[in-house]
């Protein structure tokens, strides 16, 4: 950078010297020259002086090929997977839902089913009142109770929340039972 | 038969952690960047794990907040509340403070007798045509 500047500055001198000889050669008193031409116009500063932006954005090239692109390098750009093929390729990990039929990618969730499942908790969290669901976590498991349920699950150590609607069939009873294996 | 407690975390994760180089734009409150802000935001999404049990994002930021929620319940299963370490760590963790005895009173005796880890991570369906970007389902087991 530093080398930069001082050869800014040494271009400015130079250039400047140059056109100082220059005019006082023409213009003179001692020597005068009879020309019907009028005296040449002081030329605008940017043409004159070469600036540093001039400098970087004109004169010296930056980015620029070291070297020939062979032809393998070419044609794996080209033809080969990457930016092309990727959306060209067929997908081979499609299923179909063993639960609605759908069709869903092997790794995902089905859209379907889990559309039903994210309506039904969205309906559930509105039921317990907002202040208590944003700013007062009950410290008790939370239940939440249909209609169509045991009326002898409804247990005092937990807060229930009456859902009046039957339950949906795919939400099962028998999931509030622990399990007896690891996966409890 | 014998518990054998472990203190690595039960699921897969990655041997580095991630740059979330995006946390500043997410939210105009302005959370900052870098390391700080990353904290800043799993802190965040970890309360949110915690008081809803089930959450949607990008896949990659909830595997982030995966990990440090496994942990934090994790420790505080193994050393309970008069733990001083556990009770920093929870402080620090958990940014709105009614979640602090949910976490003891509710979760604590959910998980005591899990062998696997306490959480899953889903992959929701692609959205056509897709991109770089999946989005992910985080969960509590036990949530019904």
């Amino acid at each position: 950078m530093k080398n930069l500047i001082k050869f800014t500055q040494i271009l400015n001198r130079i250039q400047f010297n140059i056109d100082r000889c220059i005019s006082s050669l023409l213009f003179n008193d001692k020597f005068r020259f009879a020309y019907d031409v009028a005296p040449p116009v002081q030329q605008s500063s940017e043409n004159n002086q070469l600036s540093l932006k001039d400098i970087v954005n004109d004169s010296i090239l930056w980015a620029v090929p070291k070297s020939r692109r062979s032809v393998e390098r070419r044609f794996t750009r080209r033809m080969r997977f990457h930016k092309h093929f990727e959306h060209a390729t067929p997908k081979k990990n499609i299923t179909p839902c063993l639960e609605c039929g759908n069709w869903m990618e092997r790794g995902t969730i089905c859209g379907h089913c889990y559309e039903k499942v994210r309506d039904e908790t969205e309906e559930m969290q509105n039921k317990i009142p907002e202040k208590i669901r944003n700013f007062d976590a009950p410290t008790k498991e939370i239940q939440f109770h249909y209609e169509d349920d045991d009326p002898q699950i409804r247990k005092e150590n937990k807060y229930i929340v009456d859902m009046k609607k039957k339950r949906p069939t795919w939400f099962n009873a028998n999931l509030l039972s622990k399990g007896f294996g690891r996966y409890s | 038969m014998n518990k054998i407690s472990f203190n690595a975390l039960k699921h897969a994760y990655r041997l580095r952690h991630r740059n979330l180089k995006r946390v500043q734009e997410r939210l105009p409150t302005g959370y900052r960047i870098g390391p700080r802000g990353r904290i800043d935001y799993l802190r965040n999404s970890v309360t949110n794990l915690f008081r809803e049990e089930r959450v949607e994002g990008t896949w990659d930021y909830l595997d982030e907040t995966r990990g440090y929620a496994e942990l934090i319940l994790q420790q505080s299963i193994k050393n309970g509340y008069d733990h001083e370490v556990t009770k920093e760590m929870v402080d620090y963790w958990i940014v709105e403070k009614d979640i602090i005895p949910k976490l003891f009173e509710v979760l604590v005796p959910r998980f005591e007798d899990y062998d696997t880890a306490y959480t899953k991570l889903y992959t929701l369906p692609y959205v056509y045509p897709g991109g770089p970007k999946r989005m992910g389902l985080l969960e509590l087991k036990g949530n019904f």
